[in-house]
């Protein structure tokens, strides 16, 4: 009989760990806005730049308590934050620190965001693409430049990200009160069409 | 025993900024950032490049809606 109960009981805590897991969900949409260069400016022959993409994440909260997002970014692991090779940032009309938040219970809501990659390009290919164009942000040292998405910038931009980099996911670290840390991912695509 | 990637944080209950940049690392010692938004957010610049670079493990803890982070421990990056 004790065995019996304490089966029950381990089979609650499993189904409790799983509840909260699988009732936050994570959706990646396509949303219209330009992509985002990051730019330096001033060098000889080639510079390293971040290509930053939009994208809307829809997120709900199925569970009748509330789920904290403690930190989502792109990187190649669940577990780490990696600014210089994958940054992610929120968009409020300009790029922002991608703060966490809780999701109240039944919520569903949206935000934009931009997440990328640090590249290297020649000056030349640069000089083409920001020619006339004027720098919307700036962060540190780096000016932001803002790009219309193009058939041509499809092309340049799906031959310089390299498969490795490709790899890396959206990652999500949630915490519940009955499950503690843990983590959701999304698969990243650069352009839906 | 401590951890020496993202691998091993995730198995000690760590978690990791990697690429930490010689002038976020000093700015952390001196104590100039006063939350871990102010460290995670702060980017660096182009003389940054050339110094060195660290990686910081940290444990994060829940408690009363309150997250403290309690750094573990910051490796120079090779």
């Amino acid at each position: 009989m004790n065995k019996i109960i304490i089966f029950i009981i381990f089979c609650t805590f499993i189904n409790c760990g799983s509840f909260s897991q699988n009732k936050v969900e994570f959706t990646a949409k396509k949303i219209d806005l330009p992509i985002k260069i990051f730019y330096r400016g001033n060098i000889k022959d080639s510079a390293f730049i971040n290509l930053c993409f939009p994208k809307k994440i829809v997120y709900e909260n199925k569970a009748s308590t509330s789920i904290k997002l403690s930190r989502y970014n792109l990187n190649q692991n669940e577990v780490g934050i990696n600014n210089r090779y994958y940054p992610t940032y929120k968009f409020d009309d300009s790029l922002v620190y991608a703060k966490g938040f809780r999701i109240e219970a039944f919520k569903k809501d949206s935000l934009d965001i931009y997440y990328g990659f640090r590249l290297k390009e020649h000056r030349s290919k640069l000089d083409s693409l920001l020619k006339g164009k004027t720098p919307v942000q700036k962060k540190a040292d780096w000016l932001i430049y803002d790009i219309p998405i193009t058939p041509q910038l499809k092309e340049w931009a799906n031959h310089i990200i390299t498969d490795s980099m490709m790899k890396a996911r959206l990652n999500f670290k949630l915490h519940s009160k009955e499950k503690g840390f843990f983590y959701k991912s999304l698969d990243i695509e650069l352009f839906e069409d | 025993m401590y951890a020496q990637n993202s691998d091993g944080a995730k198995m000690l209950g760590l978690d990791v900024k990697e690429f930490v940049s010689q002038t976020a690392y000093e700015k952390l010692l001196c104590g100039e950032f006063k939350t871990f938004e102010d460290f995670n957010s702060f980017v660096s610049t182009k003389n940054d490049d050339a110094n060195n670079w660290y990686t910081c493990f940290y444990f994060e803890q829940e408690k009363n809606e309150k997250t403290k982070y309690l750094i573990d421990s910051i490796f120079l990056r090779q």
